[in-house]
């Protein structure tokens, strides 16, 4: 579980779960996050600040399988 | 005279103990040999070592990204060499100084990428890319190949492509 905060209403909540569904054969990985930005972020090519809106959602999961 | 014989003295010890002086360093650099760990290159399908790619490539490790909550992929990108992005990721990236987007418009803006973004080895198109903006949340290693790949990762990675791979799953309960 991760929570990160900034200023400018900025925070990054994301949580990362494991979960084996056949032991050392098949497992998948969920993820799941939410970030909003009302709007300043780093712009490293001209080193100023910008700004820029973000409110996303991801959920993303994986599965692996050993052969 | 003496001056001249001095010279030659100097010459002599120099090539009496130039044998010493090269075993020394010689052992200096056998007990000073350290071995660096192998890096696999997620972005080459047939797992070679970084150093026998013959790609430019440029890899950001997990221990590497300082990611905070106001960290972007396009902050990240602006940091490798030869690549540019402009604040919105979903506007188009360049490699070398060619667009990931195309170098000349086309009918329907149906013209073919010229670099691919694979998130976790699945490549998303540019026009997935203006509504899809990947994040950086456990995201284990971000990487620029520039060059040509269209042989081996598609017709739409002619200039280069951008590989971003999470954490993959453990078979451990973890979290």
């Amino acid at each position: 579980m991760s929570a990160k905060y900034a200023s400018f209403d900025t925070y990054e909540l994301g949580l990362v779960q494991n979960i084996p569904l056949l032991v050392n054969k098949l497992s998948t990985r969920l993820t799941i996050e939410r970030k909003y930005s009302k709007g300043s972020v780093d712009y490293v090519t001209l080193n100023r600040d910008d700004w820029y809106r973000n409110d996303v959602n991801h959920y993303r999961s994986q599965i692996v399988m050993a052969t | 005279m003496i001056t001249f014989n001095c010279y030659r003295i100097l010459v002599l010890l120099i090539v009496l103990f130039q044998h010493s002086i090269y075993a020394e360093s010689s052992n200096f650099e056998q007990n000073n040999i350290v071995e660096l760990e192998e890096f696999s290159v997620y972005a080459d399908k047939l797992e070679r070592p970084i150093d026998d790619l013959p790609h430019s490539v440029s890899i950001i490790s997990k221990p590497q990204l300082k990611i905070d909550a106001t960290s972007e992929v396009n902050s990240i990108i602006n940091h490798f060499a030869n690549t540019y992005t402009g604040v919105h990721f979903g506007s188009p990236f360049s490699i070398r100084g060619v667009g990931n987007d195309s170098v000349s418009p086309a009918p329907l803006e149906k013209a073919n990428g010229l670099a691919t973004v694979f998130i976790s080895k699945v490549p998303l198109t540019v026009a997935k890319l203006h509504y899809f903006r990947p994040t950086l949340f456990d995201v284990d290693s971000i990487a620029v190949v520039r060059g040509p790949l269209s042989t081996s990762h598609g017709p739409n990675s002619l200039n280069g492509s951008l590989f971003m791979q999470y954490t993959e799953p453990t078979y451990n309960n973890e979290g």
